[in-house]
């Protein structure tokens, strides 16, 4: 009898506990409770955290990990040699067998096949308004002086040691974009997406802290008080014509960033053109809930022990806040340059600082930042510009990376 | 069926480059960024300048509407809209006279357009799980 109880705990998980496996039960729980008890981006930290838990079980009928099987589909196909020109009817046979595979070795495609980050973004162009932004058109380029925290982030990461292929991986979270993120780095670095992944989310929860000090750093105490004119009302018109413009041009300019381009436009459009509201409510509620949740435990499910806990890992979560650091810095930089260059409509530079695409966290820091300096500065609109801008030139930044070193 | 596009000989870059080649790929990739959203920046400024055009000339054609100050010591004009009664103006200068303080300014009124009110609820939901912290 004890030898039969032996065996049977050969065949629980128990016997297959790894030190490893402990260690990152902690990392979820302390994921677990800085998204519950703390507020850090819950809709994604929770997700993530409890797929770096399942991960780090020894589940059955969850995820395969195995070098040799991909535990999706087999195609047994039998076809022919090409017949003798007189021979008219010619015979293929295919035959697909499903593997037995777990749960998520099917789900977790969504993120491998590149679908569920730009139907996330389909979502988030439903729920943006690019009104701001289409009012004070020359707020565009601090969204894109802020991806310049990007580019020196890739340099840093490449100084460190990494591939090219991963330092752009790791410098995309400088971009505050989570599906970005993690669209770029299934691409170049899928070996990195976990801990990639939570750096992005983490620090995008972290802009509160960290983009304040930075910016009055940056900014004299009578460039935080500059009030800005309020924004003019924008057409329907516009924005639909903004929509379909960006998406033209963007595309033209980054095939790479295709998907991501096109599915925020044209979340964009179903919601700015009034007449598609059940489309436009399910984008922004059950589609973008329904993959934000597919989305997290998948890349929670990349996070084990092996692969998470590595020296790499604890590089990407501080090359993570440089990023965000040097984007906030460039983009408050260039908003102070675009003031000597037109000083006759300054802008307030806190502004400069919501070019990181972390929507609409950035823009309220920057609102709360003018507050401080002045109590009737209100900045949340014009900041949104910046802010929404950081969206495209983050994807765009992507595209490039891409286009460049994806192949 | 599209021809693939080359890739950009400057842009191109080995696994462990050189620090010259790498600040020329960082230098092209920041000139891409800039190009595209420069481009969109010309196209806005010249959709809001044909947008502008036509509101001016939409407006000469309507006769002024009457204003009315707002309560508020800045006493910057309302405009209204011909279809909010003037009681409701006064209701609403009052309770933002009350909820935030004599500094508070009305900068216009316009009547609630309610075709978008399943959009706002979504975004505020969505919103409120990034939680801002102090």
């Amino acid at each position: 009898m004890l030898q039969g109880l032996l065996d049977f705990f050969q065949t629980t998980g128990f016997a297959q506990l790894t030190p490893g496996m402990l260690v990152m039960w902690v990392v979820s729980g302390v994921l677990l409770w800085l998204a519950v008890a703390k507020g850090f981006e819950p809709l994604l930290l929770v997700p993530i955290a409890f797929g770096a838990l399942i991960a780090n079980l020894p589940t059955r009928g969850v995820i395969t990990h195995t070098e040799t099987s991909s535990a999706v589909f087999t195609v047994h196909a039998d076809i022919e040699t090409p017949p003798a020109e007189t021979v008219t009817d010619s015979r293929r046979e295919v035959r697909v067998e499903r593997i037995e595979g777990g749960l998520y070795d099917f789900i977790s495609q969504g993120v491998k096949i590149e679908i569920f980050p730009p139907l996330i973004f389909l979502g988030v162009g439903a729920l943006t308004d690019f009104g701001p932004l289409i009012a004070l058109p020359r707020t565009i380029l601090l969204g894109a002086a802020a991806q310049a925290g990007l580019f020196a982030t890739f340099m840093g990461a490449s100084l460190l040691g990494f591939t090219s292929r991963q330092a752009a991986s790791i410098g995309i979270i400088g971009g505050a974009d989570g599906p970005t993120a993690i669209f770029l780095s299934n691409k170049l670095a899928p070996e990195l997406l976990g801990a990639i992944a939570v750096a992005a989310y983490s620090y995008m929860a972290l802009v509160p802290l960290i983009q304040p000090p930075i910016m009055r750093a940056l900014t004299t105490e009578r460039e935080r008080r500059i009030r800005m004119r309020s924004l003019r009302k924008v057409s329907k018109l516009e924005k639909l014509l903004f929509a379909v413009g960006v998406t033209i041009v963007c595309i033209l300019l980054v095939p790479d960033a295709s998907a991501l381009i096109a599915m925020l436009m044209l979340g964009n459009f179903l919601r700015e053109c009034g007449v598609t509201e059940r489309l436009v409510k399910s984008a922004q509620n059950e589609i973008i809930n329904t993959l934000t949740i597919l989305l997290g435990t998948s890349v929670g499910l990349t996070m084990r022990a092996e692969s998470f806990l590595a020296p790499a890992t604890l590089k990407i979560l501080v090359l993570g806040v440089v990023a965000f650091a040097l984007s906030t810095a460039t983009g408050v930089l260039a908003a102070r340059l675009m003031n000597l260059v037109s000083p006759r409509t300054p802008i307030n530079p806190l502004i400069g600082a919501a070019g990181v695409s972390a929507v609409p966290m950035a823009a309220r820091v920057a609102h709360v930042e003018g507050q401080r300096a002045d109590p009737g500065n209100y900045l949340l609109m014009p900041a949104m510009g910046p802010n929404v801008a950081g969206v495209i030139g983050t994807a765009v930044a992507a595209g490039y990376f891409i286009s460049t070193l994806g192949r | 069926m599209p021809l693939p596009l080359p890739l950009p000989p400057l842009a191109a870059l080995p696994p462990h480059p050189e620090f010259r080649d790498m600040v020329r790929y960082q230098a092209t990739g920041l000139l891409v960024v800039f190009i595209a959203l420069f481009l969109l920046w010309a196209m806005m400024e010249l959709l809001g300048a044909v947008f502008r055009r036509r509101e001016r000339t939409a407006t000469e054609n309507v006769s002024p509407v009457a204003s009315t100050s707002s309560s508020a010591p800045a006493g910057r004009p309302i405009t209204e809209p011909e279809d909010i009664p003037e009681h409701h103006l006064v209701v609403i200068a009052a309770a933002v006279h009350d909820a935030f303080g004599p500094r508070a300014r009305v900068i216009s009124v316009a009547p609630h357009d309610d075709r978008h009110d399943w959009a706002i609820e979504g975004r505020r939901d969505i919103f409120a799980g990034h939680k801002l912290r102090p």
